[in-house]
């Protein structure tokens, strides 16, 4: 366990360190990708000011979507997006060596890289997440700090599944399916708005199949006491649904890899 | 033939191979077209005023933004073609008898006339054809105002050649910096606001339209989706003309002028 940490680290610390040779690169991918999520936020605060509430809530209740859809996501791209690189990595036979190590491989993919630029969003969903928090005052407790840090490690978790099986897929059929996209980039731009706004058929997925509304929408509903909208116990239950995917996702990870049939190459 | 049409032949050919992938991605599209939809109509639920565009005309151009979004300088502002500026392989290019602005703007507008032709196609299809089918007819893209096909036609041309300048533009500032990851989502911020596809340019507040109706961004979307919904005026639908038109010329003025001071002290990337 201890040896598995400390490469996972190593790795880390050594695509950290080769990143860091271009430092106004770095400098200027962070402050670019930053930006770039302003505008998308600019667009929802036009909206917003153009029609003043969406479905019964309002902006700074929306940004509690927002933040828990967008840092979740952020983290989950922090650990597992080199899960993307199975589809190259299986296509080139370069997933031999990795079977070859003595490590764990889902660490090992895991630090396939740890993209400095990322802090960019992090920071601009820690922004808006925070500016949230401060104006929704006297309605943030204790108790519901310790749901929304519940519900991001769920989050986190959900779109960490995600990852796995649109590698674990791309292992299968040697190329990255982009429908993938729908669920992974457009997993936060959906869930950062009240479920309560999609059509039924389109909830019911997004609560039982990929449970989005599990980690987002339920526990924004009781951090924010809007009780007409579903039982509050809800919101404490549901994130642990982003941590079955989760497992459910390494699960087929592990089915697809005991498949593995090298190029030869 | 010039060498020009021979690029942007190629280009087109070389993508079409590709039929798959475009199916994916028209599909991607057609679903992120949804999640936009399904927003601002819980948004029109609640509204009580009375807006500035009717919900179909509304879906329509939401679906406009979606057919466009694989020709606007956008997706592949990463390509192959800005890493060569970038790494210094452009150092091949500049050994051929032909002007280099030139050379990547045929291919540029050979990969949005494709992307038209196989990507858009399919996504119309989709919108057309499967979401009656499927009994979501509700959600359609209205057909386009016929009396203003004479407008129409030439707005949508303007949009390409506008997006091919535009995104030729963003590979010539690669002569200047060392990663290109920077100045492209920079250029991904501005031009999806200021073209009207994250929200419609009719939403927003008077001061920040001002500003967006002057930027040149609106005449790769916005300029044509009014028209194709009939929501311009003959005369709003010329001066939409004419301000696509003046912006192409400046940006690719623009252009011409990055790369004839880029390979005047072009250093190249050794290796």
């Amino acid at each position: 366990m201890m040896h598995t940490v400390s490469v996972y680290l190593a790795l880390i610390s050594a695509s950290v360190r080769s990143q860091l040779r271009y430092k106004a690169s770095v400098f200027l991918d962070i402050s670019g990708y930053f930006l770039v999520f302003w505008s998308e936020f600019a667009a929802i605060w036009i909206l917003f000011r153009h029609f003043g509430s969406l479905d019964g809530w309002t902006l700074e209740e929306v940004l509690i979507c927002y933040g828990l859809a967008h840092l979740a996501y952020t983290c989950s791209e922090f650990l597992v997006r080199g899960f993307e690189f199975l589809a190259m990595l299986t296509r080139t036979g370069d997933y031999d060596r990795y079977l070859l190590r003595p490590v764990n491989t889902v660490v090992q993919l895991a630090g396939y890289e740890f993209a400095l630029h990322r802090f960019g969003r992090l920071l601009q969903a820690l922004v808006v997440f925070g500016a949230g928090l401060v104006l929704l005052g006297e309605r943030v407790t204790a108790t519901g700090a310790i749901l929304l840090l519940w519900s991001l490690t769920g989050g986190a978790a959900l779109f960490c599944g995600l990852y796995i099986l649109q590698g674990s897929v791309g292992m299968k059929v040697l190329q990255n399916i982009e429908a993938f996209n729908i669920l992974t980039n457009g997993g936060p731009e959906m869930a950062q708005f009240p479920m309560s706004i999609y059509p039924r058929p389109m909830r019911l997925l997004f609560t039982f199949v990929v449970p989005l509304a599990g980690v987002v929408y339920y526990p924004a509903v009781s951090f924010l006491a809007r009780s007409a909208e579903a039982p509050l116990w809800i919101g404490w239950v549901s994130p642990a649904g982003g941590i079955a995917f989760a497992a459910v996702a390494l699960l087929v990870f592990r089915a697809v890899e005991r498949g593995y049939v090298s190029t030869g190459s | 033939m010039s060498p020009y049409w021979a690029l942007f032949r190629t280009e087109f050919q070389q993508y079409l191979q590709y039929r798959i992938a475009a199916v994916a991605g028209a599909l991607t599209n057609i679903a992120f077209g949804f999640f936009r939809l399904f927003l601002l109509t819980a948004f029109y639920r609640a509204a009580d005023a009375v807006q500035p565009m009717a919900l179909p005309d509304l879906y329509s151009y939401l679906w406009m933004g979606q057919v466009l979004f694989s020709v606007m300088p956008i997706t592949g502002l990463f390509g192959p073609d800005a890493e060569e500026i970038r790494s210094g392989a452009v150092a091949y290019r500049l050994t051929r008898p032909v002007s280099l602005y030139g050379f990547y703007f045929a291919r540029v507008l050979g990969q949005k006339v494709t992307a038209l032709c196989t990507r858009s196609a399919i996504q119309l299809a989709v919108i057309f054809l499967v979401l009656p089918l499927v009994g979501l007819s509700r959600y359609g893209m209205r057909p386009p105002d016929v009396a203003m096909l004479p407008f129409l036609v030439p707005s949508l041309l303007l949009a390409m050649l506008l997006s091919a300048a535009m995104h030729t533009f963003v590979y010539m500032t690669g002569f200047w910096t060392i990663s290109t990851r920077g100045s492209t989502s920079i250029s991904y911020a501005v031009i999806s606001l200021f073209s009207g596809l994250l929200v419609p340019l009719v939403f927003f507040p008077p001061g920040l339209r001002a500003v967006a109706d002057i930027l040149p961004f609106r005449g790769i979307y916005d300029t044509t989706a009014m028209i194709y919904n009939g929501a311009s005026s003959v005369s709003q639908a010329l001066g939409g003309l004419v301000h696509q038109g003046a912006w192409f010329a400046g940006i690719v003025l623009l252009g011409l002028a990055l790369a004839r001071r880029g390979t005047l002290r072009l250093e190249i990337a050794g290796g």
